[in-house]
């Protein structure tokens, strides 16, 4: 590949192919920050106008708004607690507190540096090793993917403040949530009581800007108001000091491994790579006990591992043709539209096309800063209104958010639902986070588990004797399920003695 | 006694009520019978048995904890509360703008904003904002009131 670089090059540096990565990027972040667009809607909305430009503009003006709209969800999660793209959920448990407590430039900083650190490694990584990664994605069967998804659930033990029994009642709450609607094998009816509206199931969108920006607003509305506001102080982006990574680099380098890693495996998404990677820091951060209080760690964890995704997820698109999520299968639609076979013979067929994409997309992750700062002086003035300006802005968005998503005004009745019932539970210290996760991993743990059971005959035992990966995967679960226990074991043995 | 009129075990007791209304309601509906996995209810059994479970722990857990009584502030909550359904579905028949306004300059007012200025012009600008950046820049139009096009 090295030797179509200057042709790749040739194709990057030339007015609208810089026009094309800047107010892309620009764009992306900005339509990530607005609450409900996500990066799939981004996506979709931007792929028309790409029919009229030469194939590697349109592929890099795609690239630019993905990569974008996965920072942009962390700017609305720290500065107003509601993720502006569910890959951003997790981002919220330590984003926000930090900006409560007058740190909100410095949380975006840490999101910013994380992100494009995620960013550039899968870039590299994309790269490097697309043909060797997409062949070992390959390898992952229902069972494997079962194994995977049960290890993400685990970070329902890891987010669960205050109370694990909550947490663990939440996380299933969100699991059944996750079932209402079309069964996914046969598409019976499951729990919609005559409602055809719930057909489809519940917007997951609606659920989280429900449970997080509707339920925030409540509780914030039940107690006094900060008349304070710790917002008044943000200026924007404040990049944290080469020495305050000191005992965090470690975080971040797994993050970005988890990220790849499960960037790579079809089907599984974003979100799923910020919530293991968020659960994995906080087992494993020597600052675990601040985690969920305003930990940078969280943030990192967080926005590493969902950038890292957007390589990871264009490996087994672009070198199989099987799209990585749902934004890679927009993607998908529009490379095939201009004329290009995603698959194996992809890079040998293009190479310069290849290189002017990959270079490309390691540029929009570096670019990412300066435009993620201009985003951030932005915000700033909209951030010192009054607290109560505030709440009623998010309502108000929080409502285009969810419209946005479907068109359908029943969301928006399920987003209000979501938010009463959440405001509910968490003033009875039931954690927010597990019920989101159960609804994040739900449909892809059924629709595992049944595939996996079909193809074993009904056999569960089956799952893990002929499958490796999954035995491996089904041991982590076990360890970051018991090491709690052991914790606390230690913990108190250390009192005694 | 005295535990029940706190809201924890009220809301246990009530979560549990509805588990068992839903794992009830599992049996008397009618799925194809297509062996486990097959089967549509397969997997909702499962996570419903689990909440089950956990919930009866949840109420014992709940009956035999005390709390300490926090503030609250029952009247902007209560406008949230009833404001909030009424809100969106004035939203798909009067518009986004028309039902944005009102609500907003309720909120604001059970939040103590007294100033007319304050209480009507914060959601005239953030909804007259939000409506001119979705319907007119982006072109992906919010709901129209049924007098004009324009919000």
């Amino acid at each position: 590949m090295l030797n179509t670089l200057p042709e790749a090059l040739s194709i990057i540096f030339t007015l609208e192919g810089l026009l094309v990565l800047v107010l892309g990027t620009f764009l992306g972040i900005v339509l990530g920050a607005l609450p409900g667009i996500g990066s799939t809607v981004a996506v979709a909305m931007v792929m028309p106008f790409t029919l009229t430009m030469g194939q590697a503009p349109a592929i890099l003006l795609l690239l630019a708004i993905y990569a974008g709209s996965v920072y942009g969800g962390s700017v609305s999660a720290i500065l107003i607690n509601t993720p502006g793209t569910p890959q951003s959920a997790a981002t919220c448990f330590d984003g926000f507190p930090m900006a409560q407590r007058g740190e909100a430039g410095l949380a975006l900083g840490w999101a910013t540096v994380a992100s494009i650190i995620g960013g550039v490694v899968s870039a590299i990584v994309l790269i490097l090793a697309a043909p060797t990664l997409a062949a070992f994605a390959l390898n992952f069967g229902p069972i494997e993917t079962f194994a995977l998804v049960l290890l993400g659930l685990t970070c329902i033990v890891s987010v669960s403040e205050g109370s694990m029994l909550k947490g663990l009642i939440a996380g299933t709450i969100g699991l059944f949530l996750a079932v209402v609607g079309g069964d996914p094998i046969t598409g019976e009816a499951r729990f919609t009581f005559g409602q055809f509206q719930l057909l489809a199931g519940f917007d997951l969108l609606a659920v989280v800007i429900g449970v997080f920006a509707i339920t925030e607003v409540l509780m914030r509305v039940s107690g006094p108001l900060d008349s304070s506001n710790r917002l008044t102080d943000f200026k924007g982006v404040v990049l944290p000091r080469f020495r305050d990574w000191s005992g965090r680099v470690k975080v971040l380098v797994k993050s970005v491994l988890i990220g790849n890693g499960i960037g790579i495996l079809p089907g599984t998404g974003a979100a799923t790579a910020a919530f293991i990677s968020y659960a994995e820091a906080k087992r494993s951060s020597p600052n675990r006990a601040a985690f969920g209080r305003g930990e940078p760690d969280g943030i990192i964890a967080s926005e590493a591992a969902n950038n890292a995704v957007t390589g990871g997820a264009l490996v087994p698109t672009m070198a199989l043709g099987i799209p990585g999520d749902a934004v890679t299968a927009v993607m998908l639609a529009t490379l095939t539209l201009h004329g290009i076979t995603p698959g194996v013979r992809l890079m040998s067929d293009n190479p310069v096309l290849m290189g002017a994409i990959f270079t490309g997309f390691l540029l929009i992750n570096l670019i990412l800063l300066p435009l993620g700062m201009a985003v951030g002086k932005i915000a700033a003035p909209i951030l010192r209104l009054p607290e109560a300006f505030m709440l009623v802005g998010i309502v108000l968005l929080s409502t285009v958010g969810v419209y946005f998503v479907r068109g359908n005004p029943f969301d928006l009745l399920v987003m209000v639902t979501a938010g009463i019932f959440g405001f509910i539970l968490r003033r009875q210290g039931y954690p927010m986070a597990p019920l989101v996760i159960g609804m994040v991993l739900g449909p892809t743990l059924e629709i595992s588990l049944r595939q996996g059971l079909i193809l074993t005959n009904g056999s569960f035992g089956a799952f893990y004797a002929g499958h490796p990966i999954a035995l491996v995967l089904g041991m982590i679960t076990i360890v970051m399920l018991a090491l709690p226990a052991v914790n606390r074991m230690r913990a108190r043995q250390g009192a005694d003695s | 006694m005295g535990s029940l009129t706190r809201g924890g075990p009220i809301v246990a007791i009530l979560l549990l009520a509805a588990i068992s209304g839903l794992i009830l309601s599992t049996f008397g509906a009618a799925f194809a019978d297509l062996g486990d996995a097959f089967s549509p209810i397969f997997f909702p059994r499962i996570i419903l048995t689990v909440l089950l479970a956990l919930s009866v722990l949840n109420v014992v857990a709940e009956l035999r904890a005390s709390s300490a009584p926090r503030t609250f502030l029952w009247r902007p909550v209560i406008v949230l509360v009833i404001g909030l359904p009424i809100y969106v579905l004035a939203v798909d028949v009067v518009g986004f703008f028309l039902a944005s306004v009102p609500m907003g300059a309720a909120m604001l007012l059970s939040l103590g904003i007294r100033r007319p200025t304050a209480f009507l012009g914060m959601p005239i600008a953030a909804a007259g904002t939000i409506v001119i950046l979705f319907n007119h820049l982006l072109v992906m139009p919010l709901p129209a009131s049924p007098f004009t096009w324009w919000f």
